[in-house]
């Protein structure tokens, strides 16, 4: 039946969308329909992740390559904006987080001109978006550029589409469904089925068409297989008794997601999250790493080698538990410390005195380490801590670059390489695990969730759902 | 595909040349021997020549010096979609405007798509073939598929390769074959069975000598399975593409005449599987008879798959080309230049007339506009005389003698011919200032064209018959006694004198020499008005160019300065 609609996609030459759900085979979709087109498509998507996520099930379709190019729709738009830099009037190779949109008016505007439509038209035959409900309304309007062009086919979910508060997102009554043929709606969840997980999978679908039609849902026992509730305050986990529903998922491999909204509030409460877990479970950072980029100023404007020590200290602290206990009261202070036989860790002490003597990256990289390293202390913020040695690593490499120069480069490169963790216990938010997929999913506090938070957050677990709630009746 | 711009630095006997092209099919590149027509061909061919290990020596680089890149650049427009798709050179458009004759960087509105294609080769010899912008300087690799696929083929001087199938020949080419190696195997494969087909005859004394082998073998217990014999070797006897030929019958192809076989490549060039084809040309016209020429023209000017650079030194391929499709080629000091015979500069000059009826004249570099019959053979003999003095003919300064049939005619076309950047000389009456004034003569002098008039509104005769010594005034009355004028008739109506009947004896004076003059020239019947006649008088009157006195006088001042313009101007 899929496959039914993969041929009418790859037929279809008008504009046209397909309503498709977290887990029910929208890449496979994707790949099916480019391998029954004759001629390439361009396929979009919005991450990274996404492209890998698209060009592997391509290759396991044996879909030939010339009859695609992926890419993010950023990562396009800002090629064809750069090919052209006299017409789209655009020259910023490497646009910061405020300049996206106006990159986006740049290309619609020079789709319109007659040579570019020649390039796109000898370029692809058609276009697929993935994961529309993610476009933002400058993203919207290139895309209806581009569809003006050549056959477009928008895969998303409107229940998937969470946004950062500053974010606007496309509206689907007013953009898509009066302009956009509805070509097909997926309707099995392959996902569970896959993992062997045929009741979490139908649990799902049905919560899907509840949350979809405005209703609750119910999470009162007997709840099907795969499906567990944890009835938990989460507001204050002084009381550590709280946190010991965690503990069973660290008996076993697979990797396990613990998800809250993606609020401010629920983001630091993340980071708290791990700090009381002792760093068993890792928290994740937003794309951009705020953080990162703060601390990063802060050092390259610090004056004196103190200052900078104790700019290092704190950093450690955001990321680690117990630095304060393995550091003496003088390197606390910013100061050279003098060993003494009492001190217990004289290689931290003799690192951070290092630092104060050159701070060169080789004596920072050497510092961190030794306090990450040391037994007494537990990493819990290993996305964070492990960005900044990433940054070290490449300012080490490339003489040339300032520290924050090299946080820029690495930052590029993150959007391709992904986060440089390989622990696979983590606690993020929606937003910032939207189209992944983990075995195990932690809902965390779902009573004060939006449907579609709840939605998006329910479906990341393939093979079971752990729900945190006071409540037995869901959106609260 | 079609040329649009070529820009050619430091190549051979090119140290600069920039030439926009019209948006047209045929161009015919003419101009005086070395001007470097045949460089230009070269140059194309070498932008899009599909070998990557093309060979480039120093005497490649202008006047040697490898210091200078030689640098091609080539806009290409009526691409196909594959070169214009992101995958292949999307990201690398430029605009043409063909009006304005304008590269922009990145296309306009209405501009056509075009690419910017270029060829360098620094001191080490290693051609580079980019795609380049302004925006993008160093540009992508101009892949060698790609340049196949502009398929530009050169109907050169040694074109016997051009009848194999040879790798980048049109027979290549319009074969329909995914692998032309692996076809040739299968025919090496034919050709060893075949032969074993023979074996009785073709291979007798190779297979005694295997059989002795396999006798010697067979003593010293080396085992056989079947048996020794002679047979082809796969590995090292295997037909290159280059042996493959086109033959008829058993004759191959490369026997047929010089004109035969170029016409047949260039059909050929038209036949490949490619639609679109650029052919260049070179000497249209060798080993052909005019009546193939023009078959041969009409085929080119037929074909609207192709874009045709030619050159030539043949009048009558001139003739068969329209104004439009000729382009003069100029050597000069600090570059080469291509100018179009047709443009703003032109109009009303009607040049195309000029091309047919003298042809000549526009393979020349340096024009002489004579009035008439009279004057261009009356040069001839000059010319001759020059030559016997130990002087330089004519020719070899690449100047021609042009008629140009008429007083009136003698502005418009010296004008014309400088327009094209003609080195140019007009030789006129003065007799007829109402076609030919001496306010005409001063506007062509400003546009620095040299003007030989005869003071006093004399015609060439008149003021011959005033300056020449009497003897020769006396030989020129006598050759036209003998072409059959009735002489003393003329000269009588124009003077009304009693005269001897022997013309030899007729006394010197003023006003015989004035009727003489005027006779000469008289509407009803003048004496020297074929070029034959002209010249034979000229050879009556020679001797009078050893007479100090008589070098003094306008005739010969003047022609003094047609010499010094032939060496110097």
């Amino acid at each position: 039946m899929d496959e039914d609609l993969a041929r009418t996609l790859a037929q279809f030459d008008g504009k046209g969308y397909v309503i498709a759900p977290a887990g029910y085979g929208k890449t496979h979709l994707i790949a099916s329909a480019v391998k029954a087109a004759s001629k390439r498509q361009l396929v979009l998507t919005h991450t990274y992740a996404g492209v890998h996520a698209i060009k592997k099930k391509m290759q396991s379709l044996a879909v030939p390559s010339s009859n695609y190019q992926i890419d993010t729709i950023a990562s396009w738009a800002l090629r064809l904006c750069l090919y052209f830099p006299k017409t789209s009037k655009w020259t910023k190779e490497y646009p910061e987080a405020k300049d996206w949109a106006r990159l986006y008016e740049a290309c619609a505007g020079l789709l319109e001109r007659p040579f570019v439509e020649r390039l796109v038209r000898c370029s692809y035959a058609g276009i697929y978006v993935d994961e529309y409900q993610d476009c933002s309304t400058q993203q919207h309007l290139l895309i209806s550029a581009l569809a003006n062009l050549l056959p477009c086919r928008l895969l998303g979910d409107p229940m998937q589409a969470i946004f950062d508060f500053d974010d606007q997102p496309i509206n689907w009554e007013q953009q898509i469904y009066p302009h956009y043929k509805l070509l097909g709606e997926l309707t099995k969840p392959w996902r569970w089925h896959i993992a062997g997980a045929t009741e979490l999978g139908d649990w799902l679908d049905d919560v899907g068409k509840r949350l979809r039609a405005g209703q609750q849902i119910s999470l009162a026992a007997p709840l099907p297989k795969g499906i567990k509730r944890v009835s938990v305050d989460l507001t204050d986990f002084t009381n550590m008794k709280r946190l010991n529903f965690f503990y069973p998922f660290l008996d076993h491999d697979e990797a396990v997601i613990a998800i809250h909204a993606g609020d401010q509030k629920s983001k630091n409460k993340t980071h708290k999250l791990a700090q009381s877990l002792g760093g068993k479970f890792s928290s994740i950072e937003e794309v951009e790493g705020k953080d990162l980029f703060n601390f990063i100023k802060k050092l390259e404007a610090a004056k004196e080698a103190g200052q900078r020590l104790c700019l290092v200290i704190e950093f450690c602290k955001k990321c680690c538990n117990g630095v304060g206990e393995i550091l003496s009261a003088a390197t606390k202070r910013g100061e050279l410390a003098k060993a003494t036989r009492a001190t217990k860790y004289p290689d931290v002490l003799h690192a951070a005195n290092q630092y104060l003597a050159c701070d060169s990256t080789t004596n920072l990289v050497r510092l961190i380490n030794a306090i990450q390293g040391n037994p007494q202390t537990s990493i819990y913020r290993r996305d964070l801590l492990y960005r900044l040695l990433s940054v070290l690593r490449v300012h080490q490499v490339n003489e040339g670059l300032s520290l924050s120069e090299s946080a820029h480069r690495y930052q590029r490169d993150f959007r391709h390489s992904g986060r440089p963790i390989r622990h696979n216990k983590l606690i993020g938010t929606t937003l910032l695990v939207k189209g992944l997929e983990y075995p195990h999913a932690i809902v965390l506090e779902a009573d004060a969730m939006s449907p579609k938070d709840l939605y998006v957050a329910l479906t990341r677990g393939a093979k079971t759902v752990t729900i945190v709630s006071l409540k037995t009746v869901l959106p609260g | 595909m079609k040329i649009r711009r070529i820009s050619i630095q430091n190549f051979r006997g090119i140290k600069d040349l920039e030439w926009n092209l019209p948006d047209q099919r045929v161009f015919c590149l003419i101009g005086k021997g070395d001007s470097a027509k045949t460089t230009i061909l070269e140059a194309i061919r070498c932008a899009f020549n599909p070998q990557w290990n093309l060979a480039f020596n120093d005497s490649d680089f202008h006047l040697c010096k490898t210091d200078v890149p030689i640098k091609i650049e080539i806009v290409i427009g009526d691409l196909p979609d594959e070169f214009c798709a992101e995958q292949k050179y999307g990201a690398h458009l430029r605009g043409w405007d063909k009006a304005a004759f304008n590269l922009h960087d990145e296309p306009e509105d209405g501009d056509e798509i075009v690419l910017s294609v270029r060829l360098t080769v620094g001191k080490e010899l290693e051609p580079k073939w980019r795609v380049i912008t302004a925006r993008n300087a160093d540009g992508v690799d101009f892949r060698s598929a790609d340049r196949a696929r502009v398929n530009v083929g050169l109907i050169g001087s040694y074109s016997e390769k051009q009848l194999t199938w040879a790798s980048g020949t049109a027979l290549a080419r319009i074969t329909e074959a995914e692998n032309l190696s692996e076809s040739l195997v299968d025919a090496t494969r034919a050709a060893r069975s075949s032969l074993d087909g023979q074996r009785a005859t073709a291979l007798k004394s190779f297979d005694t000598a295997a059989a002795k082998s396999e006798a010697v073998a067979k003593k010293l217990g080396v085992p056989v399975d079947d048996s020794f014999k002679a047979h082809l070797d796969l590995a090292s006897i295997s037909i290159r593409l280059g042996g493959l030929t086109l033959h008829d019958g058993e004759i191959p192809l490369r026997q047929l005449g010089l004109g035969s076989r170029r016409m047949l490549l260039c059909g050929i060039q038209k036949e490949g599987l490619d639609e679109q084809h650029i052919t260049l040309f070179d000497e249209v016209e060798l080993g052909l008879e005019p009546h193939r020429i023009a078959r041969l023209m009409r085929h080119i000017k037929e074909d609207p798959t192709g874009q045709y650079f030619l050159t030539t030194h043949s009048p009558s391929v001139l003739r068969e080309l329209t104004v439009d499709e000729l382009h003069v080629v100029h050597k000069l000091e600090g570059g080469v230049e291509v100018v179009a015979t047709t443009g703003k500069d032109l109009d009303g000059l009607n040049v195309q007339g000029h091309i047919r009826s003298s042809a000549e004249a526009f393979l020349s570099m340096k024009v002489i506009v004579c009035e008439g019959a009279t004057e261009v053979g009356f040069l001839r003999g000059l010319d001759n005389f020059w030559v016997a003095e130990g002087l330089n003919p004519l020719s070899y300064a690449g100047a021609v003698l042009l008629d140009a049939r008429g007083a009136s005619k003698i502005k418009p076309l010296a004008a014309g011919f400088k327009a094209l950047h003609y080195d140019v000389f007009a030789v006129a009456d003065g007799d007829a200032p109402q076609q030919f004034s001496p306010n005409d003569a001063e506007d062509l002098t400003k546009q620095a064209i040299e003007v030989l008039i005869w003071s006093d509104q004399l015609a060439l005769e008149q003021r011959a018959m005033l300056d020449l010594p009497w003897s020769s005034v006396l030989a020129s009355v006598k050759l036209g006694q003998d072409l059959g004028h009735p002489v003393h008739d003329n000269v009588r109506s124009k003077l009304d004198i009693a005269l001897d009947a022997d013309v030899m004896q007729w006394p010197e004076s003023p006003e015989l020499r004035k009727a003489i003059g005027d006779a000469a020239k008289s509407k009803s019947s003048p004496w020297f008005k074929s070029i034959s006649d002209a010249q034979a008088w000229f050879e009556v009157i020679a001797p009078a160019f050893a007479d100090p006195d008589f070098k003094q006088r306008e005739l010969a001042s003047k022609l003094s300065r047609l010499r010094t313009w032939v060496d110097h101007g």
